[in-house]
């Protein structure tokens, strides 16, 4: 196959060209020459023709290759140009070249023409197509230049790697405020606000080929900031990587669209009902708050119409007016199924748009229901305060007039001799009397101008008490049903609650008399809600009483008056329209609100909602004297003749020498001539002349400490107002009675000479030298809200002389204790557990603060394991299990009372002797036979009750036991001899047991026994503590001084392993000092003392010590030790033990004993008993790790870590497989998070021991992981039945894994064997 | 527990999600493992692979994390799969029959 070829010879000999053409042939192509030899020739060849190949002699006359080549070269021609000519020199062939021929052959040498014309041919076409390439991108250049410089949305260009901005057009340049030259020399940091968030960096890193678009803020020049959306593009220019970002500018759109969503909001959640119609008016929006007003959901009222929604012909007027074009504005009652009817404003509009026709209608709903009933109260409370003002202004007056009638009453019946028949028809003024007395109150009551004494109540007794009185009275043709929730405590007026309940129960009893019918009372607490919110009631609890009868009913207007004052539908006689207007202001005043639903023909239902009482609200109740009699000299003061006349006959008969004065004037004259004469005066407040605040001002001026009372008719709160200037002891209302005169005397004067009151400062001390017994007239709090419980035990303390305070309930108790007249003077504390507002355990913690020595005995009945471990806990000295007898009260109170009068008279016998040992020497820690465990003690007397012995097993452990047993009697000491003895034997037995090696119980039956009462089964000890303490509480129990009992630590300690078994039976808190973080924390095990209960509760721990660790355990004589401002040193003791932090264990526990003495001043009033010690360095094998770690997963991944590097650098480490090393592992690993997790319950502060043993010669490895749980029963932990339960497999794994799995206590070891393979064992 | 901060990568090819685990499964981790994988699998997916390459050590909360995982899925009716299996793990696994429910792939 040939290759077209077009040539043009510059020769002037055709032999020549001949002869090239031949050899051009011979290479192949098919040559279409011309031959020309002169310049013009080849000028008109070129221009006529497309030639491939210019084929030039060198030498031709006036021609020649040089011509053309000059040819070539000023035409601009791409043709390839090669001269063939004879030989020619060096200088001519290089100067040719120059001159831009492609080669120069020889005629002698043409077998070089074809290739040398074929990679001209090949470099003329490639040169070709550069020129085409670069036209064409010229042209692209061109394009990109207009596409980018005059694109309308700002670009940048910018380097991918510095983010710097490498060019921008001008529309970036108009958009960013800089110019073209600024925005080149910054980067993209400098122009967005968000340059640093994820995309911009993932466009740096580069990622998203495809590009991205997102969201950005852009700085201007000018400070603004514009929103924008920004799509951004990775261009290559050659190595370097850059960003094309297109700008769109976005601040108005998003502008826009939150304006839309802030209207939607605003549309969705504001309170007003509002729903948007078609204009046809079905509806396609509804927002939240129509949902909440007619209950239904916007799915399901989109679509239909209002009117269908809401059935009311006001609705479909509105609709239909809005849609002619009209808005229409109403009011209608809607009643929605399920729902109360609801009072509602609405306003239907019709929305038009821009060309004024009507699109939609909009409709805005506003329940107004609770505006409403609100208005309807302000109405009634005017109309109240109105009727009030009236009523108050007659009471003053009314009151004087009854004042007199009663106490005249009064005088006359003590004038009466006993058997004068006058007497009934003189209580029957006096009950008048009262009834009037109680009508005043009333008034006063519902007008809200009285005052009476309030006090915490409860109602469902008081609602108890009612329905059973007036049970008798229900019609015959009517029946009675009530429920009640017991125990809803309310503050009242107790008379004004029982009235409350009686006239709402009588008022129905009225109502069902002519058809009878069912009155159903039913009383619960509820919490407050919406419900209630809405009924304007504040937060907090509220007893809801309901009282519904099926009588006779009430239409709307009797409905609408019925808590008026003085409105009755009753028969003249019946009734005196007084009653619901009482219960009304009675509920109102108490915070509470009262609902009331009839119907005609149908029945009634009162629905009240009173506040429950909370232990904040409980006043003081006073305690009234019981004897008013006196021998005082009074000087009565009353404008009202007969009123003073009245009062002074009344105090005479009572013992009291009474002067009278009927002004103000004259009393001041009698006071000044006789200022010592008067122990007490009685002064009214509204007289002529002078006022009886300013006469007290006056008196005060002559004698300032003369008691003075103030009379009053007013109502109390005008009463304290007028009276502020004056200072008064105390104030009497009218109407009184003498006795109500000699009260309040009686109680500014103090108790009366016919009371048998022995103040403790009378009380004579116990004698040092005599046998401690205790206060007879002791005085003794008892707490119990069980009215027949409490008089009991008060007349059994009564009669054993003791002194009694009654509380019905904890709170009214810490009244007593700390507001009362007797508050810090009580002996003894007795209380219930259950009471109401506060009970026993919460009445023992604050009293524990207020008095840690204060004897507290709690009386119970069936209280469960953990209310007796509370109490025991806040420092409960006695239980008395309920029911009880006399005897065993006054046993248990008199051991309290003679342990707290041993402990006062032992702190002062003791008090010289402590000076003296002070000032001579200090006393020293010990150390236990040798064994690293020190104590200190120190009696309080001969006849010590504390205890501690330890002694060394055979294996090298510590058994310990702390007991602190009570009293300090001679008979204490007896128990204490006794007890050590018990336990002498029983820790002997334990200690000897312990110490025997594995299987040697099996072959003897009776040791074998032993054993494991013991707490041995096997070579597995379970739980030797728990068993010497139960065998020691059962021992006690049955022993001669089963009544003492015996508080108790048993530890068992291990220092080889750090191991420490610990339980404890009612002493305090030990400590415990970590050598690791310094750390000192208290190690919370309760427990109830010995010999108390059949069962006594333990609490039992085990804990891992690391070399360092330091352990205090003391009796209460050491915690409870107070200082001057009685706080005990428990509360000092873990700063001061971790500050002897660096001092030697004996020296640290001798100087806390000396802390302890400081703190109480030198005082010790109990034996002081304290024990500590130290764990010292673990013993291990030589290539054993062992590792402490605390309870936390990281913890976890570290040991697994530094188990495998000491594996690994061990013997066995070479011969371990990676699979072995595998399976060791994770065993391991679950053995360790089991401890972590169940063992130590993820307390951070609990440690993990790991040890690790390699046996290099048996070929094993020994891992014991311990933890301070209670351990576990291997066996109860198989695998899943359900493989796809998600229960865990951690022990079934290491059961898997390991080759031999043992639990003792909670230790776990496991045993690896090198030789047998996993898969076996699988 | 406190969790140890633990790495997922989470990738979708398609329909499948792969989970790729970068730590082990054990204490310190599962806790971190289990609030990424299941936030992972809220996205549909018609497959869930757990990609165990990268997993040296599994404890039993491991196991039931992968449990709680493929119980997941299948109230979803997702697919699920173990891929990426050292041999040590494949044991525990077999050890638990876990096989038995899911395809579990050896590395």
């Amino acid at each position: 196959m040939t290759t077209p070829l077009r040539v043009l010879f510059v020769e002037d000999n055709q032999d020549d060209a001949d002869l090239v053409l031949r050899e051009l042939r011979k290479g192949g192509y098919d040559v279409s020459w011309t031959r020309v030899d002169t310049r013009l020739g080849m000028e008109q060849a070129l221009a006529e023709k497309a030639l491939d190949l210019v084929i030039c002699d060198h030498v031709i006359p006036g021609f020649g290759s040089s011509g053309a080549l000059e040819v070539i070269r000023t035409k601009g021609i791409e043709t390839p140009l090669i001269i063939v000519s004879g030989a020619a020199p060096e200088d001519v062939v290089t100067q040719a070249m120059r001159a831009g021929a492609k080669d120069f052959i020889s005629k002698n040498a043409l077998l070089r023409l074809v290739p040398a014309v074929e990679r001209e041919l090949r470099e003329a076409a490639g040169r070709q197509e550069k020129g085409q390439i670069a036209a064409r991108l010229r042209d692209s250049e061109g394009r990109y230049e207009t596409l980018f410089n005059e694109n309308p949305a700002p670009m940048l260009l910018v380097d991918a790697l510095t983010l710097l901005v490498v060019d921008a057009n001008h529309a970036a340049a108009d958009f960013f405020g800089h110019s073209l030259e600024v925005l080149k020399q910054v980067t993209v940091r400098a122009l967005s606000l968000q340059a640093q968030s994820g995309t911009w960096k993932r466009l740096q890193r580069g990622e998203g080929q495809r590009g991205y678009q997102f969201p950005d803020r852009v700085l201007r020049r000018d400070g603004t900031t514009r929103e924008v959306e920004v799509f951004a593009v990775r261009v290559n220019q050659g190595p370097r990587a850059l960003l094309l970002a297109t700008l769109f500018d976005q601040t108005e759109r998003k502008e826009a669209q939150e304006g839309i969503a802030r209207l939607a909001a605003a549309v969705e959640q504001v309170a007003d009902a509002i729903t948007i119609m078609d204009a046809a008016g079905t509806i396609e929006y509804v927002n939240h708050a129509f949902e909440l007003l007619t209950g239904l959901a916007q799915t399901t009222s989109v679509g239909w119409t209002l009117c269908d929604l809401l059935d009311h012909e006001a609705v479909r007027t509105a609709t239909s007016q809005a849609g002619k074009g009209e808005s229409w504005e109403g009011r209608v009652c809607i009643q929605l199924a399920g729902l109360h009817a609801k009072e509602v404003d609405i306003t239907c509009s019709p929305v038009r748009d821009a060309s004024g026709t009507i699109t939609n209608l909009v409709a805005v709903m506003r329940d107004i229901t609770a505006e409403l009933e609100l208005d309807r109260q302000l109405r009634q409370t005017h109309k109240m305060d109105a009727l009030g003002a009236l009523a108050a202004g007659i009471s003053h007056d009314f009151n004087n007039v009854l004042t007199t009638i009663l106490t005249a009453t009064e005088l006359i019946k003590m004038s009466l001799p006993a058997s004068s028949d006058l007497h009934s028809k003189v209580d029957a003024i006096y009950q008048a009397g009262l009834c009037a007395a109680g009508l005043t109150k009333q008034i006063l009551s519902f007008s809200r101008k009285s005052e009476e004494k309030r006090m915490p109540l409860d109602l469902s007794a008081i609602l108890k008490n009612s329905l059973q009185m007036l049970r008798s009275t229900l019609p015959l043709n009517a029946t009675l049903e009530s429920e009640f929730t017991s125990g809803i405590w309310v503050e009242g007026e107790p008379a004004q609650i029982h009235q409350v309940v009686m006239n709402l129960v009588i008022n129905a009893f009225h109502a069902m008399r002519a058809k009878g019918g069912v009155l159903h009372v039913t009383l619960s607490e509820v919490a407050s809600d919406g419900t209630l919110a809405a009924l304007g009631l504040t937060e907090g609890r509220y007893a809801f009483l309901t009282v519904r009868d099926t009588g006779c009913g009430m239409d709307e207007r009797t409905l609408e008056r019925i808590f008026d004052p003085f409105f009755t539908t009753k028969p003249a006689g019946e009734g005196t329209g007084l009653g619901l207007s009482m219960v009304h202001a009675a509920v109102t005043k108490a915070g509470g609100k009262i609902l009331v639903q009839s119907r005609l023909g149908e029945g009634t239902t009162f629905r009240i909602y009173w506040p429950c009482v909370t232990g904040r609200e409980i006043p003081v109740i006073g305690v009234q004297p019981e004897d008013v009699n006196g021998h005082e000299t009074i000087l009565f003061v009353d404008d009202e003749e007969l009123v003073a006349a009245l009062a002074k006959m009344g105090l005479q008969n009572l013992g009291y020498t009474v002067n009278i004065r009927t002004s103000p004037g004259e009393a001041l004259e009698e006071f000044r001539a006789h200022p010592e004469l008067y122990d007490l005066v009685f002064t009214d407040l509204a007289m002529p002349e002078m006022n009886g605040a300013d006469l007290a001002a006056k008196l005060r001026e002559i004698r300032p400490e003369v008691p003075i009372l103030l009379v009053s008719g007013l109502p109390m709160t005008k009463t304290l107002a007028l009276s502020t200037r004056g200072r008064f002891e105390g104030v009497v209302s009218k109407p009184f009675t003498p006795f109500d005169l000699a009260s309040s005397a009686r109680r500014i004067l103090g108790s009366g000479p016919a009371r048998l009151a022995r103040t403790r400062e009378e009380t004579p001390r116990p004698q040092s030298n005599r046998e401690v017994r205790p206060q007879k007239g002791a005085l003794v709090l008892l707490a119990e809200d069980s009215h027949m419980t409490r008089s009991m035990i008060r007349a059994w303390l009564e009669k054993a002389d003791y002194e009694v305070r009654e509380a019905q309930d904890g709170m009214e108790a810490w009244e007593l204790m700390t507001n009362g007249p007797d508050r810090h003077r009580f002996d003894l504390l007795l209380t219930d557990v259950v009471m109401p507002r506060m009970d026993g355990l919460e009445l023992t913690q604050l009293v524990r603060k207020l008095d840690p020595a204060l004897p507290i005995a709690i009386l119970t009945s069936n209280e469960d394991k953990e209310t007796v471990k509370s109490a025991l806990n806040l420092g409960v000295n006695e239980f008395i299990n309920k029911p009880f007898k006399a005897p065993e009260l006054l046993q248990c109170v008199e051991r309290l009372l003679t342990d707290r009068a041993a402990r006062q008279e032992g702190r002062r016998s003791v008090e010289t002797a402590q000076a003296v040992r002070m000032a001579q020497q200090t006393m020293v820690a010990v150390p236990e036979k040798g064994l690293p465990l020190f104590s200190l003690y120190e009696p309080l007397t001969d006849a010590g009750g504390d205890v501690f012995r330890c002694m060394k097993c055979v294996d090298g452990s510590i058994l310990f036991i702390l007991a602190d047993v009570a009293g300090h009697s001679v008979l204490s000491s007896y128990a204490v001899a006794s007890f050590l003895a018990m336990l002498s034997t029983f820790v002997g037995e334990c200690v000897s047991l312990l110490a025997l090696p594995p299987g040697q119980s099996g072959n003897d039956p009776e040791r074998s026994h032993c054993l494991h009462s013991c707490g041995l089964y096997g070579h597995i000890p379970c739980a030797p503590l728990q068993h010497l303490a139960t065998k020691f509480n059962q021992g006690i129990q049955s022993g001669p001084f089963s009544e003492i009992p015996v508080c108790a630590l048993f530890g068992l300690w291990t220092p080889a392993s750090g191991k420490l078994q610990i339980l404890n039976a009612g002493i305090p808190h030990g400590l415990l000092s970590r050598k690791a973080d310094g750390i000192v924390m208290p190690i919370e095990l309760n427990g109830t003392p010995l010999g108390i209960l059949p069962e006594p509760l333990l609490e039992e721990t085990t804990l891992q010590l690391e070399p360092g660790d330091r352990l205090l355990f003391g009796t209460d004589g050491f915690f409870d030790v107070l200082s001057t401002d009685r706080k005990p040193f428990q509360d000092l003791a873990p700063t001061q033990w971790g500050a002897l932090r660096e001092s030697p264990i004996d020296w640290a526990l001798s100087v806390i004993c000396e802390k302890v003495r400081a703190h109480g001043n030198g005082l010790i009033s109990d034996d002081l008993l304290v024990i500590g010690f130290e764990q010292p360095l673990l013993e291990r094998a030589p290539d054993e790790m062992v590792l402490f770690f605390p309870s936390t997963a990281r913890a976890i991944d570290m040991a697994c870590q530094r188990l495998g590097e000491s594996i690994k650098a061990s013997e066995l480490g070479p011969r371990l497989g990676k699979s072995k090393l595998f399976d060791i592992s994770i065993a391991v690993r679950e053995a360790l998070t089991n401890a972590v997790i169940h063992g130590n319950g993820n307390r951070p502060e609990a440690n993990v021991t790991l040890r690790c043993k390699p046996e290099a010669e048996d070929g094993r490895l020994i891992v014991t992981v311990a933890d301070e749980g209670p351990g576990f029963d291997l066996e109860a932990h198989a695998p899943p039945l359900d493989p796809l339960s998600e229960r865990g497999r951690g022990i079934p794994l290491i059961c898997a894994y390991a080759q031999d799995v043992r639990m003792t206590g909670s230790e776990l070891t496991m045993t690896f064997l090198l030789e047998e393979s996993p898969h076996d064992a699988h | 527990m406190t969790p140890t901060k633990t790495s997922l990568l989470a990738k979708k090819t398609g329909e499948v999600l792969r989970l790729t685990p970068k730590t082990d499964l054990v204490a310190s981790t599962v806790e971190g493992h289990r609030t990424s994988m299941m936030k992972a699998i809220e996205s549909s997916s018609e497959a869930v692979v757990l990609d165990l390459t990268s997993v040296d050590q599994i404890d039993s909360l491991g196991i039931t994390l992968v449990l709680g995982l493929f119980k997941s899925c299948q109230k979803t009716g997702t697919a699920f799969a173990i891929e990426g299996v050292k041999p040590d793990i494949l044991r525990v696994f077999k050890l638990f029959n876990l096989t038995k429910f899911f395809p579990v792939t050896e590395a």
